[in-house]
């Protein structure tokens, strides 16, 4: 019975990592909109079947709401801003996609030498899936820092954020119920302010690249 | 009882900025509202003295020496920034600046913006404390982008932003820190309590596995030290300090990053017990010294008053981490002396640079000349400011950076003192060069040409300056005695030195 709910959790947080990596190779807009959609999916049945197999009811709602959230909601909210952004489909990325792919490796080896190593990691059969919650980190971050429009930046943190909570599904039994809604309501609010902001920016300057926004620089 | 007041209080604000529209009367009672939060906190302190920590809501919210210290800072900023707001509000109606429900949008944003600060200092749990400041992110994002024009959209864009991530990398950190705390003896067995408070983290610090620490408070630095300004993630800083409206850079400056600094403060405590005082002190010389270097060479080519204000924001936080970094019970007192002092000042200048705007239509250096002689009280605030800011006697932070230094070279860490004594003498003539152009610069001919056309120039207001010149002689006051602050700062700075 547990085994098979341990075998879930590895195919899905696998699955985590892929769809964000998808979306760092991909440069079709939709096509990254909808991986991440499926990278939310995964994320959510990681924290359902771990709730499950941990009988810990807490986790179990974490999941379902993970899976609504970041999912559903959140993908129709990217949706939205690229509707109205006038349809323009591909991103340009600072770095190209090869050197991406390269960095990419060192992004799942640097975690797996590093907290893998760490005590009690190796202790339990989730927490040595640790690791891939901070390779998916890493690709979110990058994403977050080569990648020039507005929409591929929102795609960039939601994937940084879907990491971190991997990592706490997996490293955590059962985080106090009121951190784990804590949580999910303050990204949920970081993305609906997001939403909110792009579309003055939007309306305002009428420019979804941010690369022109300079004039703060020092 | 008390800290559900001091919670209460900042709610009523909140309600009662979403019932009414903007009006002075609102104004004046949220004004009043923050005055008594401020009261509130220094009961609080005198409570905690005798009794001890208290606890509120089934021990939700725990408040010892150290969060009553930062109440007070909280209340004493609050005050000071909603006092300019009424100003600030009837200045941006009055020149159709702003639509009213834009400012009772304003008011409600700062109202929520001033709770979050409060539910991170009170909170027992450093979980409910990282939310309360993710919360602060939120709330702030749109005060920051206020003005809507592109300078204003991209500032706010690149908060929200570099904050997310950097608090994304706090909740890591903390994540390691429930990790070690649920293997404290060994492996995880479901009969042992396992939690994030505090209290439980502190007591079984001696406990938690000390490589698993180290990684945590890594990431715990990292990510409040994004919030609080330091090196690398500082690039937010200067310009969300610059685009929002003053009152709220006079709350951003003056407490916000303070207060995810006090959250370092709280893991540091946890982390010397766990690993040994010396790594924290690494990580924070490390961070400290990059800063300081950071702020320095960028703050030599400001050309407006309020980004300059921002970078000497970073280099006041850089000297708080190399503070906090020597450890002991007087440099932690005085580390905390430097984050009400700091604040204090800051917030005046940043107030002083808002009246500014409005007297003379601009912050930039370059266009600001003589305002001595043309705006003695206003020109005077900003110059004395300016003053206590670069750490000249008798202002706190004198005695603060004075305390702080002097601690340092006790542990053996007198070359940190040299580095960062070379750079503040670098900053000190850099702003002491822009302050005498501002204040006492000679008027070139089209400037005359320029102030005389004005026939009837805007007066600095008496309800911007009196309180400025009160912050001013306080921030004097509490630099020559100090009494009964030091009992506070020793008591507060024990909760953390041990």
């Amino acid at each position: 019975m547990t085994t098979n709910y341990f075998s879930m959790t590895y195919l899905f947080s696998g699955t985590v990592l892929v769809c964000a990596i998808i979306a760092l190779w991909r440069k079709d807009i939709k096509a990254i909109i909808y991986s991440v959609a499926f990278h939310g999916v995964a994320l959510g049945i990681v924290g359902f079947s771990e709730g499950l197999s941990r009988h810990d009811l807490a986790l179990v709602q974490a999941g379902i709401e993970t899976f609504i959230l970041k999912g559903i909601v959140f993908p129709i909210l990217i949706f939205r801003i690229f509707n109205r952004s006038g349809g323009q489909r591909d991103v340009e990325p600072l770095i190209n996609t090869t050197a991406s792919m390269l960095y990419t490796s060192l992004f799942i080896g640097i975690p797996f030498f590093s907290i893998g190593r760490l005590p009690y990691i190796a202790s339990s059969p989730q927490s040595k899936l640790v690791p891939i919650g901070f390779a998916t980190l890493l690709v979110g971050f990058y994403i977050l820092i080569t990648r020039r429009r507005i929409i591929s930046q929102i795609v960039g943190l939601i994937i940084f954020e879907n990491g971190i909570s991997l990592i706490a599904f997996l490293l955590i039994s059962g985080l106090p119920l009121l951190v784990e809604l804590g949580e999910s309501l303050d990204v949920l609010l970081v993305v609906i302010v997001l939403r909110v902001l792009a579309i003055t920016i939007q309306s305002r300057i009428g420019n979804v690249d941010l690369a022109e926004m300079k004039e703060l620089h020092d | 009882m008390l800290i559900d007041l001091i919670l209460i209080l900042p709610l009523t604000s909140i309600l009662l900025s979403l019932l009414f529209r903007w009006s002075v009367v609102l104004g004046a009672t949220l004004a009043f509202f923050n005055l008594a939060l401020l009261i509130f906190g220094i009961v609080l302190a005198f409570n905690i003295e005798t009794t001890g920590p208290v606890t509120a809501i089934d021990a939700t919210f725990y408040a010892d020496s150290l969060s009553s210290f930062m109440v007070i800072v909280i209340g004493l900023i609050s005050f000071l920034s909603s006092l300019f707001s009424i100003r600030f509000s009837i200045k941006e109606l009055a020149k159709n600046q702003s639509t009213l429900l834009e400012i009772s949008r304003y008011t409600l944003l700062t109202q929520i913006f001033i709770f979050t600060m409060l539910f991170a200092v009170v909170s027992s749990s450093v979980a409910m404390i990282w939310v309360a400041v993710e919360a602060t992110t939120i709330a702030t994002t749109f005060l920051v982008g206020f003005r809507k024009n592109k300078k204003a959209l991209e500032a706010s864009w690149k908060y929200i932003i570099i904050c997310s991530v950097g608090v994304g990398l706090a909740f890591v950190g903390t994540l390691f820190f429930y990790f070690a705390s649920a293997h404290i003896g060994g492996p995880i067995s479901s009969s042992r309590p396992v939690s994030l408070d505090w209290t439980f983290l502190i007591k079984n610090s001696k406990k938690l596995n000390p490589q698993i620490i180290k990684f945590g408070f890594g990431f715990i630095l990292l990510g409040y030290g994004t919030k609080t300004g330091l090196a690398p993630m500082h690039s937010w800083l200067p310009d969300a300090h610059s685009q929002a409206p003053a009152p709220v850079s006079a709350l951003m400056s003056g407490v916000l990053i303070t207060v995810a600094f006090y959250t370092i403060l709280r893991f540091k405590a946890i982390t010397d017990i766990a690993v040994g005082r010396w790594f924290s002190q690494d990580l924070l010389i490390a961070v400290g010294l990059l800063s300081l270097l950071l702020a320095t060479s960028l703050l030599i080519t400001q050309k407006e008053i309020k980004r300059m204000l921002a970078y000497h924001s970073i280099e006041h936080m850089a000297l708080i981490a190399l503070g906090a970094a020597a450890g002991s019970e007087i440099a932690i007192a005085a580390v905390l002396l430097h984050i009400l002092g700091h604040g204090l000042v800051k917030a005046i200048l940043f107030i002083a640079s808002g009246e500014m705007l409005i007297t003379e239509g601009s912050t930039e250096i370059a266009k600001l000349k003589s305002l001595l002689t043309h705006k003695p009280l206003l020109g005077g605030i900003f110059g004395v400011g300016l003053l206590a800011l670069l750490g000249l006697p008798p202002f706190s932070l004198f005695t603060s950076e004075f305390a702080m230094m002097k601690s340092e070279i006790s542990v053996g860490l007198g070359w940190v003192v040299g580095i960062s004594l070379v750079l503040m003498a670098v900053i000190f003539g850099v702003v002491v060069s822009h302050a005498r152009h501002i204040l006492v610069g000679e008027s070139s001919g089209r400037q005359t040409l320029k102030t005389s056309k004005l026939s009837n120039p805007i007066r600095a207001s008496r309800l911007t300056t009196t309180p400025l010149v009160l912050g001013l002689i306080l921030s004097a006051a509490i630099g020559v005695v100090s009494w009964p602050l030091q009992t506070l700062l020793l008591s507060a700075a024990k909760v953390i030195s041990g």
